[in-house]
């Protein structure tokens, strides 16, 4: 069984592309660009455009080069699965099969399992770090892009 | 034909804003509330306190106006619509909510509170002293930081906003659309 597929909202497919792919590209900080000052980097270009969106506390954060990413390591998981998928989204329609596959209630799972990190972390359950946040972080990215590749890219399933 | 039943079809603007001012306002409320709890605060040296955890809220807050946007369009009109629509009532709802917010800001650095901006400018420099960087450090970092309040910082926040926050709505009018509205 082979899927032939044909994309819809093309325009749309691509800028999500391109934004996502910059969005990701700044928010791994001033550091891809060359070694930089740890606390010159809180204070870059990067994190003035993340911080409407993230804490920013360096010690939820991964750094490159010296450099403190821009966002923490759980919003890093969600740039970078979300833009790997999305990127990746051509290959994964033509490959598997997608339909019947719940996407919503990954999408949902992904969120109560981010909720409950959270949670479980700020009433000293337990203690998550960079590590388990950039997982968490990863899969609610990927489920988030998951759950819109049907509206972009419609299966057809052919007979060999 | 296609033209007539675009014609036909009910406006989103009520919709987006709705989702636009709901946002804004609790946007405005959780920053200025951030700022507040950042000046009753002693300037410790730390890049991150409860005042910025309060700062996050506004994030996720920020990126549920496509999701209220396209839901309130979709249950009170009882109509589906494709994801492209889903996602251009979700970028306006994001520019508007931030225009507003915006608004909100200078309205409240300008009438209630005026002296507002330049505490938190002064709150910053001891922070940083406070984090023992040196002079030369400091001056860096406030060449590279607009001055609360000003013009520039205003713009900048601006622009900013309505880029990043416009595309999170954009995505999150993706996902209301294929939730509340899909053709399926």
């Amino acid at each position: 069984m082979n899927a032939t597929i044909h994309i819809e909202h093309k325009g749309l497919y691509v800028f999500v592309l391109f934004a996502s792919m910059i969005l990701t590209i700044l928010a791994l900080g001033p550091g891809i660009f060359g070694a930089v000052d740890p606390v010159a980097s809180i204070h870059s270009i990067q994190h003035q455009i993340f911080n409407m969106v993230c804490h920013q506390d360096p010690l939820r954060s991964f750094s490159v080069n010296g450099g403190y990413m821009a966002v923490c390591s759980r919003c890093i998981g969600i740039y970078a699965g979300f833009t790997i998928i999305w990127l990746g989204m051509p290959w994964i329609a033509r490959m598997f099969k997608l339909e019947n596959v719940p996407f919503l209630q990954l999408f949902i799972g992904a969120i109560m399992l981010n909720l409950v990190d959270v949670f479980g972390n700020l009433i000293q359950f337990w203690t998550n770090t960079d590590g388990s946040r950039f997982i968490f972080g990863i899969i609610f990215g990927v489920s988030t892009a998951l759950l819109l590749i049907n509206e972009f890219f419609k299966q057809k399933m052919i007979e060999d | 034909m296609e033209m007539e039943n675009e014609m036909n079809e009910p406006s989103y603007w009520p919709s987006v804003f709705l989702a636009g001012v709901i946002v804004a306002f609790i946007m405005s409320a959780l920053g200025l509330g951030s700022g507040y709890m950042t000046l009753g605060s002693e300037p410790t040296g730390e890049t991150f306190s409860a005042a910025s955890f309060l700062g996050i809220l506004v994030c996720l807050i920020a990126g549920i106006a496509g999701i209220i946007a396209t839901r309130h369009y979709a249950r009170e009109h009882d109509v589906t619509f494709p994801i492209g629509r889903g996602a251009l009532i979700g970028f306006l709802s994001g520019v508007t909510a931030v225009t507003i917010s915006t608004l909100v800001g200078l309205l409240w650095t300008a009438v209630i509170d005026p002296n507002m901006n330049q505490a938190l400018y002064d709150w910053q420099i001891m922070n940083m002293e406070a984090a023992n960087m040196t002079e030369e450090q400091i001056e860096m970092t406030l060449k590279f930081t607009p001055k609360p309040g000003s013009m520039m910082a205003v713009l900048s926040q601006f622009g900013i906003g309505l880029v990043v926050i416009g595309i999170f709505n954009l995505l999150t009018g993706m996902i209301g659309a294929k939730v509340f509205a899909s053709e399926e």
